[in-house]
């Protein structure tokens, strides 16, 4: 019995120590210290899902149908949408935007000249303050490397929402069935 | 008389094995780890927290944490989450020892699945440092 107590009072010992000694301060700091620093930068990745281009096909007597969320179809019977995808930017300081994409046109749609086109815009004035870009230009997706949409995206209340539209064109002789592909957004921190 | 010489023994055990864990262990940083599941993606970008703002359903985050031994000797790093995150929160690399002034870039991942529910999560990342040779 005693030497169960004693046994018990040792490990209880051994723990509050070793927990009372270590609270998160540097102890042996004159001999040098561990850097831990967060990095400037997230990516987040989502997919396609998020605008649902739905079921569809080319008519019969084109050769490719146009369809993106500006709300236009061309060449097909697809649903039209008018919803692209938002980006926002809701912490507290100011970021830059690269997007790339998982797939080239080819990848995602196949057929003979497929086509991947994304378009940005300010969803709230002045959200984005520095772009190489144009603003509503259509931009061909040509590889999965990043494209820098925004230098400046500013996280003020009211002023901190882009808006990503998508434009694909779809050959008459493109994969069928349900295709998918996902998009990567990166913020990186400025200053 | 019997039960005082194991006092005293018990007692000089503990504080030598004590003053050996306390000497090498350097330190235990706990970072607040924060996220949303929502419809549309946002960033937050907190230089102090491991913020990654908010992801849609099936979607993923990841952010990145440098680590950088000035020591002269090699710790060892351990990196715990904390257990509501467990379902959502990843690392890349975990129980490694770093030499002396070498760096090493952690990346941290959230990832959200269909059934996830929609909501701000919180949590908290530990990095406990230890020397190299006590693993």
């Amino acid at each position: 019995m005693t030497k169960i107590s004693f046994a018990i009072l040792f490990l209880i010992g051994l723990i509050v120590i070793s927990e009372v000694m270590i609270t998160g301060n540097v102890i042996n700091s004159s001999e040098g210290f561990v850097n831990v620093s967060l990095e400037s930068s997230i990516a987040i990745n989502f997919t396609i899902d998020l605008i649902d281009f739905g079921s569809g096909s080319v008519y019969l007597n084109n050769s490719y149908a146009t369809i993106d969320t500006r709300g236009n179809v061309q060449g097909g019977n697809w649903n039209p949408i008018d919803e692209g995808f938002l980006l926002e930017n809701i912490g507290n300081t100011n970021v830059s935007i690269d997007l790339s994409f998982e797939k080239t046109a080819r990848e995602y749609l196949g057929g003979t000249n497929p086509g991947y086109y994304f378009m940005f815009n300010n969803l709230e004035e002045n959200s984005c303050l520095d772009s190489e870009m144009g603003y509503e230009e259509w931009v061909k997706v040509n590889n999965s490397e990043k494209i820098r949409i925004c230098n400046d995206f500013q996280f003020i209340d009211l002023n901190d929402s882009l808006r990503i539209d998508l434009r694909l064109i779809i050959p008459s002789d493109s994969i069928m069935g349900q295709r998918t592909n996902s998009i990567t957004a990166t913020a990186t921190r400025m200053g | 008389m019997k039960y005082k010489k194991y006092i005293v023994l018990v007692a000089i055990l503990i504080i030598l094995l004590g003053t050996f864990i306390s000497i090498n262990n350097i330190e235990k940083r706990k970072i607040e780890v924060k996220f949303e599941i929502g419809e549309k993606p946002g960033f937050d970008l907190d230089p102090e927290a491991l913020t990654f703002g908010r992801i849609p359903k099936n979607s993923s985050a990841t952010r990145n944490i440098n680590i950088y031994n000035e020591f002269n000797h090699d710790i060892y790093i351990y990196i715990s989450l904390s257990k509501n995150l467990l379902g959502f929160l990843s690392v890349s690399e975990n129980n490694f020892i770093l030499n002396p002034q070498e760096s090493k870039n952690i990346s941290f991942f959230i990832n959200s699945k269909n059934e996830s529910e929609l909501g701000v999560y919180e949590g908290y990342v530990i990095i406990k440092t230890t020397r190299g040779w006590l693993r």
